[in-house]
């Protein structure tokens, strides 16, 4: 909820430099941006920060099973200086690294069904197929209001369930 | 882009479309009963290319982090091949 209000309070501020030029540091990158109409910079600020949110991430979705890039993608973004659509791809990067690793002892053990699996994958891909089209033309503003709503949609989720 | 994001944009593309493509047809044929060994055998092929995808991507991280000399990110991204390569381990050992 809390990383919800940041999220909104930094509505209109943007991480990212117009100049192509500027020197991103040597974890910031450059990209080509539909909104800003040209290639822009960005640079990483506080790296232990991501790395303790992250590390909190990593807790949290194995407690509760929730996706690790809900506490990540905002973290990146309000207070690491990455833009959203940088921080949304760094992530789901990071998770496909990660996650294989758990994939691969379920799959060693006879775990995954194949059958259940085709499905989801085919969905999944799909949807972010259509979600990265999506956001290319969609104003960062908008993305950072549907990504509050998302937090705050799945906090009243979570209190609502561990009231029951 | 440089040449490392070329190549990891490529690997990951056709991990993807590759693996997507065996989930499909392989449904399609176990669903409508058709050659019902031979749609195992592609889903099983579809499951096993999408979980190497994202380790081939690393192994590519690391190939062209040493031709370019960033002796830093070739650690960090052995750390990780070291990591999948423990899952790899624990699953199979």
């Amino acid at each position: 909820m809390a990383v919800a209000f940041a999220m909104i309070g930094r509505i209109n501020r943007r991480n990212v430099i117009a100049d192509p030029a500027a020197d991103p540091g040597r974890l910031g990158g450059r990209f080509y941006e539909e909104e800003s109409g040209g290639v822009v910079t960005y640079r990483v600020r506080r790296l232990p920060l991501a790395l303790v949110a992250s590390f909190v991430a990593g807790n949290v979705s194995s407690l509760l099973g929730i996706g690790g890039g809900i506490i990540k993608v905002p973290v990146l973004n309000a207070w690491c200086g990455m833009p959203l659509r940088a921080a949304a791809a760094t992530s789901a990067l990071m998770i496909g690294v990660t996650a294989t690793g758990g994939a691969v002892i379920y799959y060693g053990h006879g775990d995954l069904r194949p059958l259940l699996a085709a499905p989801a994958v085919l969905g999944v891909q799909l949807g972010s197929w259509s979600g990265s089209r999506l956001a290319e033309n969609t104003s960062v503003k908008w993305l950072k209001l549907l990504m509050a709503a998302l937090l705050a949609v799945v906090a009243v989720l979570m209190f609502l369930r561990s009231a029951r | 882009m440089n040449r490392l994001e070329r190549t990891i944009g490529a690997v990951l593309r056709s991990g993807t479309v590759a693996s997507s493509s065996l989930f499909a047809v392989g449904l399609v044929m176990a669903l409508t009963g058709y050659r019902d060994a031979l749609a195992g055998v592609l889903l099983e092929a579809g499951l096993v290319i999408l979980l190497a995808t994202p380790a081939t991507r690393v192994v590519v991280s690391v190939i062209e982090y040493v031709r370019e000399r960033d002796w830093t990110f070739v650690v960090l991204t052995l750390v990780v091949l070291l990591a999948l390569g423990g899952s790899v381990a624990a699953a199979y050992l």
